[in-house]
């Protein structure tokens, strides 16, 4: 009974803190931002004209500066050449006789594709000047090959993709056949977003795994539990000192409850108004983003515990000072300090070195996700730092709250949910979370939680009112 | 049978010595008056007796158990000096918070908040938050907390700072009335007129020491001083009573009688009568609670608010 009076007490206490109503109210925000798009599938079609709309674009400015460059250098043999094909318009892709396998398919990735790729020039003379285009870029060597291996590139979600010299149908097109079969992973599919329910947003092509990565991930994981963090901590910040008033607390002292069990309820009264307002957003979010993407993995939904365990920590802090100082300026003050030192230094620095350890393994994934090059230097890939640098960062680390690691933790709780086994992006995620020990995670930090509470309980126990 | 009692209490607050031996003994159904000047230890005693400050030496009970155990505040009401009640609350969820603290079944905190808010008149704005209430209706707010329980004993600190004067009349009805019920009230209060009124007990305190403790009664009466009144038209004989030794001195209408020690008043009766004179008024005189504190704590050492050292940890006995 006296729990529950506490507990009803402090959401009394929040619900009048006109904090909360901005808590609440940037929750419901967000809720209804990400609810309200909706996200397009993109038509193969679509796709493949946009994309060879571009080629065409950058091919006419390549040869605007071939027409230039013959101006320029009429002796010269490459000149001749450019002169002899810069005379007319510049050739052009076009997709013709686009069809898909499965005509009854309802979905793009339900069907295979089959059309024709052309390359048409302006008259013979300028085909014969073929030799001229192997530099242009995207190009290359016209062969079927050539474009097969740039179509894979362009349309990473097909699979299967063939391409096969086929017969020009007259002396100035080259004609390639383009086939694909169909993939079952609609997540994988690209789509564009629609906001403010009628903007269709054509230029942005993401598959709706990494929409849902973004904003669980980035934008609630990342930018969202910063903010509500430190919302929650400047709502509850005031719960303790205002507890500790002189001619508050004595009315509470006096009553038949024992310090430990009012500071305690106090602060499990906080946490448990931060844990309604993160299952709020979370929930929420997950709910409209499932509706919106029909994506229901539980990873997001497991940030809940993660941030309220988080929070845990942060006012934990926040209580010890509130009780040494009975000051909430002071109490969020030294929480700001303990998320700085914790999270974003020792934190970020730790991450830092600790990716330097397996750094080639980190590469090889990186280079196989297609991000990026192996370092020409192989002590690149050494360990750059010496190691007792290793060995005091890992000391450091394990005698700190891990209060970075908690949102590694939910990062990677997100990316299993989104991102299939056997993806690249998987495998390097995989690889970075590979020295991670989430057991040893919240070990350490509930031991922090425990030891600053019972610090905070024997203080509060001893002093006198 | 004493409901608090304590024995050479003592409390230092780093070097200041708040409280330097208090022995007192609160019998149940006393209305006990705790006086003092600012500083002189009375909420600190008071404190104590709840548990909300730790003694350093002696001994506190409060109904037979340690003072400050848990089992025990259960069965004490209190309303503190500058109390600060959350203001986010109504007078009703108030009352219903601290109700539950006090594991009050809900059913019957339902039935007692507009009891005891009628019963302080608070009853029409039971259900307005309390950041909008008067002084004296917080006030009243606390007297509605401190006895919403139905406790034995009730501490009061300075219940009527800030009442009107009919508030206090009845608060001080109240008082009465929780007196007639059985209950102990421990009181400390700037208002000695009220103090005088409503008291059965009295203790002064003075810069952390009971210098004086009674009845209101036995305080305030001056000892071998008599007021005498005649008959309209009779002559007082004055130098016939001063030849035996007394000291006359007109006071209004009547004479004031000083004794000195061993002297009682009868034989100036006897000497009234034997000159056919008819006594209309005789008293023994007494002064009032006003005037007994401040004479009390003037003698003792003038002056308030003044640090009182503490004595070194390897002071003396009191005894010795």
């Amino acid at each position: 009974m006296k729990f529950l009076a506490i507990l009803k007490d402090s959401l009394r206490e929040a619900l009048d803190t006109w904090v909360f109503y901005v808590m609440v109210g940037i929750s419901l925000l967000t809720i209804l931002f990400i609810g309200h798009i909706a996200y397009r599938p993109v038509s193969v079609e679509e796709e493949a004209r946009s994309n060879f709309a571009r080629m065409n674009w950058l091919l006419q400015r390549t040869f605007d500066k071939a027409k230039q460059g013959a101006e320029k250098g009429k002796q010269a043999d490459k000149g001749k050449k450019a002169e002899e094909v810069a005379n007319g318009p510049p050739p052009a892709f076009d997709v013709e006789e686009f069809e898909q396998t499965n005509p009854d398919a309802a979905q793009p990735w339900q069907t295979g594709y089959r059309f024709y790729l052309t390359l048409r020039f302006e008259d013979e003379k300028q085909a014969k000047a073929m030799r001229f285009y192997e530099k242009l870029p995207l190009v290359g060597k016209k062969t079927a090959s050539g474009f097969e291996r740039q179509f894979q590139a362009l349309f990473p979600y097909l699979k299967n993709i063939k391409v096969t010299d086929a017969e020009p149908k007259s002396p100035t097109e080259l004609r390639y056949l383009v086939t694909a079969d169909s993939t079952s992973r609609y997540q994988d599919w690209p789509h564009y977003p629609v906001v403010f329910f009628v903007v269709p947003i054509r230029t942005l092509h993401i598959s709706i795994n990494n929409f849902v990565q973004f904003w669980e991930s980035w934008l609630i994981n990342w930018i969202g539990a910063a903010v509500a963090l430190l919302l929650s901590t400047i709502i509850t910040a005031f719960f303790i000192p205002n507890m500790l008033r002189k001619g508050t607390v004595d009315l509470l002292l006096a009553k038949p409850i024992s310090r430990s069990a009012l500071l305690l309820y106090k602060y499990v009264g906080g946490l448990l108004f931060i844990f309604l307002n993160t299952v709020l957003v979370i929930v929420g979010i997950w709910l409209v983003l499932g509706l919106r993407t029909n994506l229901w993995g539980v990873g997001f939904l497991l940030s809940i515990p993660v941030l309220t365990f988080q929070f845990a920590m942060y006012y934990a802090v926040s209580t010890l000072f509130a009780v040494l100082s009975r000051s909430p300026i002071v109490a969020i003050l030294m929480t700001c300090l303990c998320w700085f030192v914790f999270a974003v230094i020792v934190g970020q620095a730790y991450s830092a070195i600790d990716k330097t350890r397996n750094l080639r393994e980190i590469m090889e994934a990186q280079v196989e996700a297609g991000m990026g090059e192996m370092p020409p230097d192989e002590q690149m890939l050494e360990r750059p730092f010496p190691d007792w640098v290793y060995t005091t960062a890992d000391i450091v680390h394990l005698v700190t709250p891990h209060l970075k690691d908690l949102d590694t933790l939910t990062d990677k709780w997100i990316l299993e949910d989104v991102l299939p086994a056997d993806s690249r992006d998987r495998k390097l995620a995989d690889k970075l979370f590979e020295n991670f020990h989430w057991t040893e995670t919240i070990l350490v930090t509930s031991l922090y939680i425990v030891a600053l509470l019972a610090f905070s309980c024997w203080w509060f126990a001893r002093k006198d009112y | 049978m004493s409901v608090i009692r304590t024995d050479n209490l003592i409390k230092h607050y780093g070097r200041i010595e708040a409280l330097r031996g208090v022995s007192l003994t609160v019998e149940r159904g006393q209305i006990f008056g705790l006086l003092g000047q600012n500083g002189a230890g009375k909420t600190t005693l008071i404190k104590i007796l709840l548990g909300i400050t730790r003694l350093t030496d002696g001994s506190a009970r409060l109904l037979d158990e340690p003072a400050g155990a848990t089992r025990v505040r259960r069965r004490i009401g209190y309303l503190p000096e500058d109390h600060h009640f959350p203001d986010y609350h109504t007078g009703a969820s108030l009352l219903d918070f601290y109700g539950a603290l006090l594991e009050v079944p809900r059913t019957e905190r339902r039935k007692r908040i507009p009891y005891v808010l009628e019963l302080v008149g608070l009853k029409g704005r039971m259900n307005s938050k309390i950041r909008t209430y008067s002084k004296g209706m917080k006030q009243r707010l606390g007297i509605a907390q401190a006895i919403f329980h139905n406790p034995e004993i009730i501490f009061l600190d300075e219940p009527t700072d800030g009442v009107d004067p009919v508030g206090r009349r009845e608060i001080r009805t109240l008082m009465q009335q929780l007196k007639e019920e059985g209950k102990t009230i421990f009181l400390n209060s700037h208002l000695l007129g009220e103090v005088e009124l409503i008291c059965d007990h009295v203790a002064i305190l003075q810069k952390g020491e009971v210098i004086r403790v009674g009845t209101v009664a036995e305080l305030t009466q001056l000892q071998n001083q008599y007021l005498v009144g005649l008959a309209s038209g009779q002559t007082f004989p004055r130098e016939e009573v001063q030849k035996q030794g007394y000291f006359v001195n007109p006071s209004g209408e009547m004479w004031e009688i000083s004794l000195r020690d061993g002297q009682c008043i009868d034989p100036v009766i006897d000497l009234l009568r034997s000159r056919g004179l008819s006594v209309r008024h005789l008293v023994e005189k007494r002064q009032t609670l006003e005037d007994l504190f401040v004479q009390t704590v003037e003698a003792a050492e003038p002056g308030v608010d003044r640090v009182t050292p503490a004595r070194p940890r390897h002071r003396r006995s009191r005894n010795e």
